[in-house]
């Protein structure tokens, strides 16, 4: 029996990766823009890349006791997260994974000119501030 | 000698639900800091009794807290740190 597929019931994920710590700065962002890439040939939409930097871990994975974060947030179809889970279990830079969904039916494009215009925000209020601090240290 | 009562009485100091009290503050398992309030020194998850914490959003706290374990931002336990801190002494 075939499945039922709608045409525009993409969901939400969030998969957060341990990657390898002792990567070089270069191939770290390698391993971010192969799986980015991988999420638009699955025909998904990457709606935000955030990575936090090298942590310690709670407990040791694959012998390592620190790694760096990777958070991939993604709009796609629901059969889309296995075959992505599946290339970064065979990935060997990567040492853990996990993916959770978000929110069910987005409409991608839309979501993603919301985190632009949310990211022009802060950056706005940023500048706002730093302006704020200035005037007040010129009162002063 | 008559026991004063009054003052064996146990004051029990009510608790009430964060989250209840302010709607803005979110549960995400990405926060492991805000999270590592309900935990224990072991890592346990500390019991809604104790912590406060109301039906529903505790439900929440354990659920960020199962996942922040999952990805190493939390321990699931500590014996094993501190069998390392003995082995060193």
């Amino acid at each position: 029996m075939e499945k039922k597929k709608m045409p525009h019931s993409m969901k939400r994920y969030e998969t957060i990766c341990i990657v390898n710590p002792d990567l070089e700065a270069d191939s770290l962002k390698e391993v971010v823009t192969k799986f980015s890439d991988l999420i638009e040939k699955l025909k998904g939409y990457v709606v935000k890349i955030n990575e936090w930097g090298k942590r310690k871990l709670a407990y040791e994975v694959k012998r390592f006791d620190k790694g760096h974060y990777v958070v991939l947030d993604f709009c796609g179809l629901p059969g889309m997260v296995k075959e992505f889970e599946r290339n970064l279990k065979l990935d060997d830079r990567i040492l853990k994974y996990l993916t959770v969904k978000i929110d069910e039916e987005v409409d991608p494009e839309d979501l993603i000119v919301k985190e632009q215009e949310k990211e022009d925000k802060i950056q706005g209020d940023q500048n706002q501030s730093i302006g704020d601090q200035n005037q007040s240290i010129t009162e002063k | 000698m008559p026991i004063d009562r009054r003052s064996k009485r146990i004051f029990i100091k009510h608790k009430t639900c964060r989250f209840c009290a302010d709607p803005s503050q979110k549960i995400d398992y990405k926060e492991s800091k805000t999270l590592a309030v309900f935990i224990t020194e072991r890592g346990k998850i500390i019991p809604r009794r104790i912590s406060g914490n109301c039906a529903k959003h505790q439900r929440v706290v354990a659920l960020a807290i199962k996942r922040a374990r999952n990805i190493a931002l939390l321990p699931f336990t500590t014996a094993k740190v501190r069998m390392k801190d003995y082995r060193e002494f």
